[in-house]
């Protein structure tokens, strides 16, 4: 470096500390800005993975109600089970034995012959709205990669292995929780 | 959590063009300070730099494809959509003084002796030096600002600038004569209308 530039840069040195920061508002508007634009935003990998395991899930569904012979619709005595209000990944009462289209009350009794089996708590699925004044839990096959989705670790060359699992079903249609049955 | 340390800028960009707002976030915090500083050294203004450093994060939310990574680095890109802001919110012309104008006021310029220069600046209140600077036209600011406070070389400071080496070289000449002259004379009042 030439000796002038050395002596000017360094003469003006106060001046190149004195530059603050963009303010928190700006930042502030910035992320308003890109929020509006991006109005949808999730991250990406994230994304693409609910979307997977929502397809997944999905097709479990479809599958389970297709195996699964079709109770008679409204048959006389037949209720819709009220499911119990879920806010979170609380646990649930389990509910009634595989008898997915058939909607049963939630009993006591039905309760405890379900415990024979080990079940995970309910997790509510991404985006899922909750809580459900009313749902129908199917128990369903779906593929081991599933389990993450509640963050179970699960060994990549399991991922296609079936695992039982209940799906709880809101009014909708749109299923809202998920636990795994072992 | 987006570990941004490990990915690139066009990866960066990519994944803002996804609607990724870590990625933008982390575009932000490599690059705000850059922009900010530069309008705050080219304006003197603290409004004036928050307003072009959220025009240009701005214009990058709204039309990122425009940065393409083949014709240049983001950190250019970005620089350049802030110095267009400086240049307009300054009401200045960049392009006032032409190459050979330059050469011919670069010609006549007086270099300063080392000695005299060096305590010349060591004299100067730091509030008079922001003043005389402030007072250069913008052009001759701008490569003072970019090769002696950013202290980038001639060849980084021309390709942010997107002029030839020798025309920096001549603003910069051009820019601590006039800044030597003001010092000199005692100049420490108003700035000038550039």
């Amino acid at each position: 470096m030439r000796e002038q530039d050395k002596i000017w840069r360094e003469g003006l040195k106060p001046l190149s500390g004195d530059a603050m920061e963009a303010g928190p508002e700006v930042e502030s508007r910035l992320l308003r800005e890109f929020r509006k634009q991006y109005p949808a935003h999730k991250p990406a990998g994230r994304k693409l993975w609910w979307a997977a395991a929502c397809a997944a899930m999905a097709v479990a569904i479809w599958i389970g109600a297709a195996v699964i012979p079709r109770a008679p619709r409204k048959a006389p005595g037949a209720v819709v089970a009220r499911a119990p209000v879920v806010t979170s990944a609380a646990p649930l009462p389990a509910a009634a034995r595989p008898a997915p289209t058939a909607a049963k009350r939630v009993s006591k009794r039905a309760l405890r012959q379900s415990r024979r089996l080990v079940e995970t708590t309910f997790y509510p699925l991404p985006y899922a709205e909750l809580p459900v004044e009313s749902a129908q839990v199917f128990r369903v096959t779906v593929p081991r990669s599933a389990m993450s989705v509640a963050g179970f670790p699960v060994n990549p060359e399991r991922m296609l292995e079936p695992v039982l699992a209940d799906v709880m079903v809101g009014e909708d249609g749109a299923a809202r929780a998920i636990r795994f049955v072992q | 959590m987006l570990d941004s340390s490990s990915l690139t800028d066009s990866e960066l960009v990519r994944r803002l063009r996804e609607g990724s707002e870590p990625a933008f976030m982390a575009i932000y915090e490599r690059y705000h300070r850059m922009v900010h500083r530069f309008a705050w050294q080219m304006s003197g203004s603290q409004t004036i730099a928050d307003e072009v450093t959220q025009e240009v994060f701005l214009a990058l939310i709204r039309r990122p494809e425009r940065f393409d990574e083949e014709r240049g680095a983001l950190d250019a890109f970005l620089y350049g959509i802030g110095r267009n802001h400086v240049f307009k919110i300054l009401e200045c012309d960049r392009r006032y003084v032409g190459c050979d104008e330059e050469a011919e006021l670069a010609g006549q310029a007086e270099p300063v002796q080392p000695d005299a220069l060096s305590a010349l600046l060591a004299g100067q209140k730091r509030e008079q030096l922001r003043q005389a600077v402030l007072s250069l036209p913008a052009a001759y600011r701008e490569a003072l600002v970019l090769c002696d406070l950013e202290e980038l070389s001639y060849e980084e400071a021309a390709r942010k600038i997107d002029c030839p080496v020798g025309t920096v070289r001549s603003r910069l000449h051009r820019a601590r004569s006039l800044l030597a002259e003001k010092l000199v004379a005692g100049w420490a009042g108003k700035r000038c209308a550039v």
